[in-house]
């Protein structure tokens, strides 16, 4: 059963260039309303969901199914990983393991928010809380996000991914400041079994998909939180971060940018004691935009410029005495849009 | 030692109770001890004699079984609770201190200087976000950053941005895309953004393992 797919996984990311020239039919000009028109019946006999009812099953899914599969990702022509992908949950709790299939040997351990990592080749471990993890579905119930408002869901047809039928539904921005998404959500579960990228014209940035799935696996959580607490032979190490605000740090962002709030503002050291760098994150509740602001030194700050690896662009700007780079998965214009944001607190 | 002795499970039995037995063999006549409750017996018969012979004081044993079976009764109503690694109290606190022993130096400041060393976790990120040594990037010097937008200019924004026009030209076309030395910095800037900006609703279903996933490979 997953040969059949993942050769055909294989064939679609040798041909993401392809794929790419192939505008969507869904990304038209004319933008979409809030919620789908009644009218405009999909191809299949699906009930059309709206953006927030969508997000919401996809996000229930993982939270309710145990699974293992193999996880193709591609970030662009050219490059592809690949990683071995168990999931288990109980309701409240849910645990994750990932081992990478290519590229060094790496086994990333999440048990909600909290996530280990172990490098085998240097007997690392490293540990870390990623506080975004659990800050979903909750912002999307409390209406903190107005993802309605900049994106419009549309279901657009139903396609076979790693043996399972999935609905492709295609997350469409309103304005040109974010990107679009195409999400394969399994037809039965609602998970979320392929995801890719699009660009303001509809072209694919970068895809992610199982190519082999086993769903209601037997995936045993005690024995996963035993291999993440088994740190023994490694060094366990610690992300040097610091929890702060934009304010006490000196930043103001003067014209905020549509749909983009606030998350997170952490300092954290980047190699000597003087040299600290501030990121403040934001986000519209799909794409998210960290901004880190550093002390500009003529030595090491050399060259500014854009960026992009698949679908996360970077662009870098000196503003006086400060060395700025947004970093997000955006368009450069909304990065472009908060550099020219961001002020010193007066 | 002397394992030409054992020729009967006893001998084994009594090889165990001596501790002379290693590797398979000891495997086995655990394994024996474990499941036949004769060759409990007679196991437990040795330790007695053993303990007899060393002193008198040890041969009131008449009360051990009994314990070994309230122990296990015991230990099966304990609730299984899966070992989890609580990283909340790993995390350091001070953002100048690199490893878990910083948690509990906090309170002398003067280690302060010694733990100092250049933070480990930041060359990971950084080492980890160093994908491929060259990778086919578009890369725009801004030209147009240096004309700062007016805030009306911004509201205007529309695709049309020559930066962006250039990249995605370079990547739909297939034309050559200048290739360039990455910088290490903006990598771990990256990787940092991923792992720490990573705030999305799509996280959960997919984003943090195609980030797992995917920064393997950035090593």
């Amino acid at each position: 059963m997953p040969i059949k797919p993942r050769l055909g996984w294989m064939l679609a990311a040798l041909g993401v260039a392809q794929c790419a020239l192939l505008p969507l039919p869904a990304f038209a000009v004319t933008p979409l309303p809030a919620e789908s028109v009644p009218g405009a019946a999909p191809p299949s006999a699906a009930p059309e969901r709206t953006v927030s009812e969508w997000l919401m099953r996809m996000h229930e899914a993982s939270g309710k199914r145990a699974y293992i599969g193999t996880f193709v990702v591609s970030y662009g022509p050219g490059s592809m990983s690949s990683a071995r992908i168990w999931h288990v949950c109980d309701g409240a709790q849910q645990m994750e393991r990932v081992e990478t299939l290519t590229g060094a040997p790496r086994s990333t351990f999440r048990h909600n928010d909290q996530v280990i990592t172990f490098l085998p080749d240097t007997k690392v471990a490293v540990v870390e809380k990623r506080e975004s993890l659990g800050l979903f579905p909750n912002l999307l119930e409390a209406g903190d996000f107005s993802i309605p408002a900049f994106y419009a869901a549309k279901l657009v047809g139903s396609e076979r991914v790693a043996g399972f039928d999935a609905d492709m539904v295609v997350l469409k921005p309103k304005d040109s400041l974010r990107y679009g998404y195409r999400i394969w959500s399994e037809k039965k579960t609602g998970l979320v079994v392929k995801l890719q990228t699009l660009d303001v014209d509809g072209q694919v940035l970068e895809q992610a998909a199982f190519s082999e799935l086993q769903l209601d696996a037997p995936v045993k959580m005690d024995k996963l939180g035993q291999m993440m607490a088994n740190t023994a032979g490694y060094k366990v190490e610690t992300a040097a971060m610091v929890k702060t605000t934009a304010l006490s740090e000196g930043w103001v962002l003067k014209n905020g940018v549509p749909g983009f709030k606030p998350m997170s503002c952490f300092r954290r050291s980047m190699g000597g004691v003087a040299d600290s760098t501030v990121q403040w994150v934001f986000s519209d509740g799909l794409a998210s935009v960290s901004l880190f602001a550093e002390a500009y030194e003529p030595q090491r700050h050399v060259q500014d410029g854009s960026m992009a690896v698949g679908a996360t662009q970077s662009l870098t700007r000196r503003m006086g005495a400060w060395w700025l780079t947004a970093v997000g998965e955006t368009p450069q214009t909304t990065l472009k849009a908060f550099v020219q944001g961001l002020t010193r607190a007066k | 030692m002397a394992k030409e002795h054992i020729e009967t499970p006893q001998d084994a039995l009594s090889a165990l109770a001596d501790g002379q037995l290693r590797g398979e063999a000891f495997a086995l006549a655990v394994e024996r001890v474990a499941q036949q409750p004769e060759a409990q017996a007679t196991w437990h018969a040795y330790h007695v004699v053993g303990d007899v012979l060393r002193s008198n004081d040890l041969a009131f044993c008449a009360d051990d079984q009994n314990f070994l079976a309230r122990f296990q009764s015991r230990l099966a109503l304990e609730p299984v609770v899966a070992p989890v690694v609580e990283t909340i109290n790993l995390i350091a606190v001070d953002a100048h201190k690199p490893s878990v022993k910083a948690l509990f130096d906090i309170q002398d400041k003067s280690h302060d200087v010694a733990a100092n060393a250049p933070s480990f976790r930041w060359k990971i990120v950084a080492g980890v976000a160093s994908f491929l040594a060259v990778v086919a990037v578009g890369w725009n010097v801004a030209g147009g950053l240096g004309t700062p937008l007016s805030g009306q200019q911004l509201a205007q924004i529309t695709p049309a941005v020559p930066v962006l026009q250039a990249q995605v030209q370079a990547s739909s076309t297939g034309t050559d895309p200048q290739v360039m030395l990455r910088d290490a910095r903006l990598d771990a800037l990256m990787a940092a953004h991923k792992q720490f900006g990573g705030t999305s609703a799509l996280q959960m279903p997919a984003g943090f393992i195609s980030n797992a996933t995917y920064e393997i490979s950035a090593r």
